[in-house]
Order: structure tokens, then C-alpha cells, then sequence
């Protein structure tokens, strides 16, 4: 029996440090913005996630993204970042 | 459908517990009201991940060990090793199905010494995992694809150019779209290396045409994550992502060839990248003039359902160099030629149905459809200019339209560096 090394082809650092993603202490008061990815009636799944937080009593806002795949615009990620508690959005059709 | 993808990608930046909820799939044929309860329904969960943490996070990276492979083998047994070889790398999903030359030390070295990087630079993060791409897992994968040395100059400028942002190879990864990058190479080192740009270009036959083309494919899979069925979600794929390379034929190209066209010099060596959603023969044989021609090729440039349609962004025409010539000899430029199929590559506004407009179009491509009376006509593409053009392929009257992805992926342009320059 003979042996040969052969070397690895996937990325040596597929994960990053794992980290918490933040939670709210509670619902009440805080601000939910919501991202529509513009795939066909996503933005009605949306609407009626966004009515039921309205109701609830929450300041609630909708933002679209320019296209589907093209990533969201840094100002508009600022935006909901610096005026929003949480931001709810859809991938895939 | 989607939830393995958006999972992995939650995983690979390092967020696990991203709060990720489904609703029934399909949903872009359910009624607005339907998509409405579907949030309805959704609320109550979505409110208790908002607050509630879900899983335990210990703050530790999940980073895998770089560790070489040792394969034990029958040395009477010719084939034995690379049988061995290939059964694990298969098993381990590393391979596109064909099989691989074993990515011995040696040989990922011989790769190394034609590039002037470190084996350990970072081309940049590679989508959809975002992992990092170290110059040697490209080579390691340029092995396994039966690249020869020299042809790595050529292997690096295209992942630079995949990395590129205006390509947007996030999405090309990771959507149900059949899109796939093509890899065009122009200047001398086409020839050097012997790639083809002649007959039967986009088929079998190249040993150098595929092999470049095969490495991109395993590093799209083996750095990029992007495995079928996984995070790659492509509801048909196409034959064109194993492999998708070719040269542009210079030699029989009437007009200035493409990387000429985008500012590089003709003796400079250059890698192009278009992610396309497939090929679709043109055959126009009795035209005498560039007119009549390029009337056929509009025509042929606007089914309703290609992503074009919807979403804008460029074309790719890959003309025959006796359709060029032909439209050449009647005065026309490349601008010229693309001026006249944007004027006649349209479909009238009546022809769309009103469930696709109102759903899809009048959203995502509103300038072409909202505020337009009754008789207009949409374009297949936004501006002339997003109608791209390249001459390729051996004798016939023929040329290939490829649709692509739509307007948030760009066809981009690097140089190849050689080294020692």
C-alpha cells in the first residue's frame, strides 16, 4: 500500500465568528421596518405582517428594494438602521 | 424554497440564529389576498423571534481545518489512486460530477509558480458563503479541472472578475435562474495558450476552452459554497455551467475586437465575464443586406419571459463572422448595430397579459410600463448600449442571442497579469 497527499478545494474560512444576533425586550413601542424584494406578491405577505404590528400599536414603515437581486442601497440600510428597532424582509420567490 | 439558502448564508456570516420563517411556496401565482393572510398567519411567530433567542451562541468561529488529504492505494493497481481520489472527492460534493485530476502538492505548485501572489492572497470573498479566496484554493481547483500551468494567469483574472460587485455574483449563485458566467478571453494569449474561437466554439473539443471553464464552475461550488440543490437553487440549471469559456475570434472580426472596445489595447490580454441564462440560435441565411438581417435578429431577441423583459439590463449577441461581415460591408458600426436593434428589438404593450403586468412588470420595470399609452412598444433593453456584441465561431450564417440575468449583473472586463511579465 502506497499513499499520496492530495489538497483540500473548499475555503479554509467558510464560517466567520459566530455572533448574537440583537433582540428586542419587548414589542411595544419599538419601530419595524420591513423590506419588500419586489418578487411577485411579497409585498402583500409583507402588508399583512405590517398591518398586524400597526395594530398592535407599533410605528411601522415599508421600503422597496430597487430590484430584486441588486443588494440594498447603503443609505437606505443606514436609514432603517438608525430609525428602526427591526427590520423584517423576504429572500427567494 | 429558498430556506436553505438564506439559512447557509445566515450561517456564513456568522448570525445562525437569524430568525428565518417560511410561507407556502409558490407564491407569486397566489392571490393578493392569499399573500396577505400569508403574512397574517405569520405574525405571532415573527413577534415571539423578535424578542425570544432560539438558539445557544457561544461566540466561537466554526473556521474548518486546512488540512491535506492522505490517500492510501494499490500501486500495481494503475488507476487505483485516482479512483480513490475521485470516489472521496465525490462523496465529499467537491466535484462537478466529472472526473477530477487529483490536486497533488506538486501540481497546485507548478500552478502557483504562474501567478505572481502569495498562495495564501486574498482575491476577495466569494458568494455566496462569502468565504475567502486564497490564490491557492483557486489553483487547487484549476488542478482538479485539468488546467494546465499557464493557463492560471487566465483562471485568476476571471474569479477577479466574478468577485467584481457590478457582476452581482451573489445572485447569479444563489437564484433559480438558469444564469451562468460565460468567460470570454481576447488578446494574444488566446492563441498562445490555443484556446478556440472558431468552430463550434461553445462546444466540445478545447481542452484549454474547458478546463478554464470547468475551474471556474468548482470554485463557484468548492470556495463560493454554491452547491446544486443547496445554496445554489436553480430550478433547471444549464449545460453551461460545467463549463463556459471561449475566445473571441479576433481574427475574423470586422470591427474593433470587444476588450478593444472597452478601452484596452489590442496586444493586451483580457478576461470578460457575462452571466447568461442560455443560448439561443439565429439562422439568417438569405440576407443581402444588414437591414434585412438584423430585422431577423431583433426578432429574435424578444420572447416574452426572458429576464430581459422583466428586468432590464444587458444582452449578448455573439455574431458569426459572416453575419459581422455582412453588416459591416453595409456601413454599419457596433454602435450602429445596436442603435437599430434597440429601435427594433420591442415587443408592443399589448402583447404582455395583464396578470404579468400587474404583478411583475408595472414594479420592476415601470418606466417601460406605467404612464404609456395603449400603442407603445417595450425594448428588450433599457439603452443601445446594454446590447453587447462579440464575434465568434466558424463558417455559417449564424448568431447566438444569450439573454442574461437582468440588470443587477453587469458584464465586467479585467486584464490577465502574467508572471514573470
Amino acid at each position: 500500500m502506497a499513499s499520496i497527499e492530495v489538497l483540500n478545494p473548499i475555503a479554509t474560512s467558510v464560517k466567520k465568528t459566530t455572533n448574537a444576533v440583537s433582540k428586542l425586550d419587548q414589542i411595544e413601542g419599538k419601530r419595524i421596518a420591513f423590506l419588500d424584494n419586489l418578487k411577485p406578491q411579497s409585498d402583500q405577505v409583507l402588508n399583512g405582517l405590517k398591518d398586524f404590528f400597526a395594530h398592535s400599536g407599533n410605528e411601522t414603515a415599508m421600503f422597496r428594494k430597487i430590484d430584486t437581486p441588486t443588494p440594498v442601497p447603503e443609505p437606505v440600510v443606514q436609514e432603517i438602521k438608525q430609525k428602526y428597532h427591526a427590520v423584517i424582509t423576504g429572500v427567494g420567490d | 424554497m429558498f430556506f436553505p439558502l438564506a439559512k447557509g448564508e445566515a450561517e456564513a456570516k456568522g448570525f445562525p440564529e437569524l430568525a428565518i420563517l417560511q410561507v407556502p411556496h409558490p407564491l407569486g401565482s397566489a392571490s393578493a389576498e392569499q399573500a396577505f393572510v400569508y403574512g397574517e398567519n405569520l405574525a405571532e411567530d415573527v413577534k415571539k423571534v423578535l424578542t425570544e433567542r432560539t438558539i445557544d451562541v457561544n461566540g466561537e468561529g466554526g473556521v474548518q481545518e486546512d488540512e491535506a488529504i492522505s490517500v492510501n492505494y494499490l500501486p500495481e493497481q494503475p488507476l487505483d489512486f485516482f479512483e480513490k481520489v475521485n470516489g472521496f472527492y465525490y462523496q465529499q460534493k467537491w466535484t462537478d460530477g466529472l472526473p477530477i485530476t487529483p490536486p497533488i502538492y506538486e501540481r497546485v505548485h507548478q500552478m502557483l509558480n504562474h501567478t505572481g501572489y502569495a498562495p495564501d492572497h486574498s482575491l476577495g470573498e466569494f458568494a455566496p458563503t462569502w468565504a475567502n479566496t486564497t490564490v491557492e484554493k483557486v489553483a487547487v481547483n484549476a488542478v482538479m479541472a485539468g488546467c494546465k500551468p499557464e493557463y492560471f494567469p487566465v483562471v485568476i483574472a476571471a474569479v477577479k472578475a466574478l468577485l467584481d460587485s457590478r457582476l452581482n455574483l451573489y445572485a447569479i449563485q444563489a437564484t433559480t435562474n438558469p444564469v451562468t458566467p460565460m468567460i470570454v478571453v481576447n488578446g494574444p494569449i488566446a492563441k498562445e495558450l490555443g484556446m478556440n474561437s472558431k468552430a463550434n466554439v461553445f462546444g466540445q473539443g478545447n481542452a484549454v476552452n474547458l478546463s478554464i471553464g470547468r475551474a471556474i464552475r468548482l470554485c463557484m461550488m468548492n470556495i463560493g459554497g454554491a452547491l446544486p440543490g443547496e445554496m445554489d437553487r436553480a430550478t433547471h440549471g444549464q449545460p453551461g455551467k460545467i463549463s463556459f469559456c471561449i475566445a473571441e475570434n479576433e481574427d475574423d472580426n470586422p470591427w474593433d475586437p470587444y476588450h478593444v472596445e472597452n478601452g484596452y489595447q489590442q496586444e493586451q490580454n483580457t478576461v470578460s465575464i457575462f452571466g447568461v441564462a442560455g443560448t439561443h440560435n439565429i439562422l439568417e441565411q438569405t440576407s443581402t443586406s444588414a437591414q434585412n438581417l438584423l430585422v431577423v435578429i431583433a426578432g429574435s431577441m424578444t420572447p416574452l419571459g426572458i429576464n430581459n423583459m422583466t428586468i432590464g439590463g444587458e444582452v449578448l449577441l455573439v455574431m458569426s463572422p459572416e453575419h459581422a461581415k455582412l453588416i459591416k460591408k453595409c456601413g454599419f458600426s457596433k454602435d450602429d448595430v445596436k442603435k437599430f436593434l434597440y429601435d427594433y428589438a420591442r415587443v408592443p404593450l399589448s402583447m404582455f397579459p395583464e396578470e404579468t403586468k400587474q404583478k411583475q412588470l408595472f414594479k420592476r420595470r415601470p418606466k417601460w410600463f406605467t404612464n404609456v399609452p395603449d400603442h407603445f412598444s417595450v425594448p428588450v433593453v433599457d439603452y443601445p448600449e446594454d446590447i453587447k456584441i462579440l464575434v465568434a465561431g466558424g463558417d455559417g450564417a449564424h448568431t447566438t442571442f444569450m439573454p442574461s440575468f437582468g440588470a443587477s449583473s453587469r458584464a465586467v472586463t479585467v486584464p490577465i497579469e502574467r508572471f514573470p511579465d
